[in-house]
């Protein structure tokens, strides 16, 4: 298949089918009903299975099911569905169970609204569930990233037996972009899923899939086992861009949709002469601290822009450490800004600045 | 051009709302007295609803739901208004679907009445989207459309893009499976859109007139 015009739903689900995805339990919720709708229809000729659950908490325990049996599996929704998968996922990351979970984010805090946001970014990146672990968590900017993070998502998923979340927001889930399906991702050399429930054929000894463990001394070196692998995660699996560092008077970070209308301030802001660089997190946990060492001498101060009240903003205070001001943009409840928006936030603290 | 109701539909994500708002403006401009009548209640963004007041402004009717069109509203409801517009026949009305044949199935409670009056239905093609990229594909998509709507489709609109990444080699290449339809089916190809920048440069020899489309319901930064 070509280049085509998907729209983000349809073109994620896509993706999981390229990659493999052989099951997927969801249920549907505004931004993000069109990708089961979508694996509705296509899945059976993918060899796979769809099944529409009765709610999010039975969804995530048929990919917990469906994972511990070793099949690439995938669940979606949008944030108070996630919300409500969150027991579930806590188990997967404690059986240390591999699955994909789209999270296609409209505005909270509870039912919200159904238009775009990033206000997830705590519950995605601090775990969201009880106890310690972490998801890994990818947040694209446009569809082509999107297609291409998930089907190396699955690849992650099962390397580090961990779930693996996409995060976007409403808008990259129903707009519409030319996307190629097909194109070459990298792939990760994954060995064999012997952990997973697939019958003893009286050849070897049963496995269990498990997250319960009442010897507070296994617990530990279990905790302890996971906190080694997410040590590993953090350090090889940051994903960041770097667009126009050098000589950059100011750095915003910023994520998903809320990159590309940064962008687009920075096009406006170039035209004034305000030299702008943008950090874009593509990974948001792991947390892309490296990338904090390549902001340049000439930046004088990073301008956070969430689609949230502020969420990331602790992150990019950690990886600064304190070395440079720390300023905030954001709009909230669904609001977009428009690029004029970021261009004023910027001007206004590079004015700030001066007369620190 | 006057009293006629302009059906829009087509299949999910190839434009139908983009093109209805352009053609309703267009229509505008000829001097004749416009409605836009918004039954999409299929999509939860990009929805013509969207921008009722700046086509308000221009004197264009806009009639979607009895909330006064607030963004981000997700209830499948229709305007009581809707009905009263299509009965009275000095009125142009452009009639924004939802996509594919379930967006058109709204239509049906409509369709005795628009039947009674002169009626165009045009059916919005992008031959990038997957779901309608060949004859046979967009041949089976047409007719379900009427299946649900119990209405016959008079038009075909080539609207095949990228959005800001198409080319004229594009359109040229989407001309030829829409023009295999339009014999398939005896549907002229009513119209060929595109932006400004390629709609100029299109050879003479493309099926349908040129139509120029503005970027309503997109941002310039998207």
């Amino acid at each position: 298949m070509a280049k085509v015009m998907m729209k983000g739903n349809e073109a994620m689900a896509l993706a999981a089918l390229k990659a493999g995805c052989k099951a997927f339990f969801g249920y549907p919720i505004t931004p993000q009903s069109e990708l089961p709708e979508y694996l509705a229809k296509h899945m059976h000729k993918y060899g796979g299975v769809f099944l529409q659950a009765e709610s999010e908490v039975a969804a995530i325990n048929m990919v917990y099911g469906a994972s511990g049996a070793g099949v690439r599996v995938m669940t979606s929704s949008s944030s108070p569905g996630i919300a409500l998968k969150q027991e579930g996922i806590s188990y997967m990351a404690g059986a240390e169970l591999p699955a994909v979970i789209i999270n296609v984010m409209r505005g909270g805090p509870g039912l919200g609204g159904i238009q775009p946001s990033q206000a997830d970014y705590k519950q995605i990146t601090r775990g969201g569930g009880n106890g310690d672990y972490y998801v890994i968590a990818y947040a694209p900017e446009d569809l082509q990233e999107t297609v291409n993070v998930i089907k190396e998502a699955f690849d992650v998923a099962d390397l580090y037996r961990n779930p693996v979340m996409i995060a976007v927001d409403g808008l990259i889930g129903q707009m519409m972009e030319p996307v190629d399906v097909d194109m070459e991702v990298p792939k990760r050399d994954l060995p064999e899923k012997t952990w997973a429930t697939t019958g003893t054929q009286g050849k070897r000894p049963p496995v269990n899939i498990n997250s319960l463990y009442l010897d507070p001394l296994s617990l530990e070196k279990h905790a302890l086992k996971l906190a080694e692998k997410y040590r590993l995660i953090k350090a090889k699996e940051q994903r960041y861009e770097l667009v126009n560092m050098d000589g950059a008077e100011l750095v915003i970070v910023a994520f998903g949709t809320m990159a590309r209308i940064t962008r687009s301030a920075m096009e406006i802001l170039a035209q004034e002469g305000i030299k702008v660089g943008l950090l874009r997190p593509i990974t948001i946990w792991p947390f892309p601290e490296k990338a904090f060492n390549e902001i340049p001498e000439t930046a004088k101060g990073i301008l956070c822009c969430e689609l949230s009240t502020g969420q990331m903003i602790d992150d990019v205070k950690i990886a600064n450490n304190g070395r440079l001001p720390v300023g905030f943009f954001g709009r909230t409840g669904g609001m977009l800004p428009e690029p004029e928006e970021i261009v004023n936030a910027v001007k206004a603290m590079l004015g700030g600045l001066k007369h620190e | 051009m006057e009293n006629k109701i302009y059906i829009i539909c087509g299949h999910y994500g190839s434009g139908k709302s983009e093109f209805a708002v352009n053609f309703a403006k267009k229509l505008k401009t000829d001097n004749t007295n416009v409605v836009l009548a918004v039954l999409d209640i299929v999509n939860p963004y990009f929805r013509s609803r969207e921008i009722r007041l700046s086509l308000e402004n221009l004197g264009i009717d806009v009639i979607s739901d009895t909330l006064n069109s607030i963004k981000g509203l997700d209830m499948p409801y229709l305007s009581p208004a809707i009905k009263g517009q299509i009965m009275q026949k000095d009125r142009t009305i452009v009639l924004d679907c939802g996509g594919d044949p379930v967006g058109c199935r709204v239509l049906k409670q409509f369709s005795e009445d628009i039947k009674k009056r002169d009626y165009e239905m045009y059916m919005i093609l992008n031959v990038f989207r997957p779901e309608t990229s060949n004859v046979e594909d967009i041949i089976a998509m047409k007719n379900k459309l009427e299946q649900e709507s119990t209405l016959k489709i008079t038009g075909l609109i080539n609207n095949s893009n990228f959005i800001w990444q198409t080319t004229v080699e594009d359109l040229i290449y989407a001309d030829k499976i829409i023009k295999q339809v339009s014999i398939l089916t005896n549907i002229p190809v009513i119209y060929v859109a595109g932006l400004k920048s390629i709609i100029n440069k299109l050879p003479e020899s493309i099926n349908g007139t040129p139509f120029e489309l503005e970027l309503h319901l997109r941002s310039n930064w998207l």
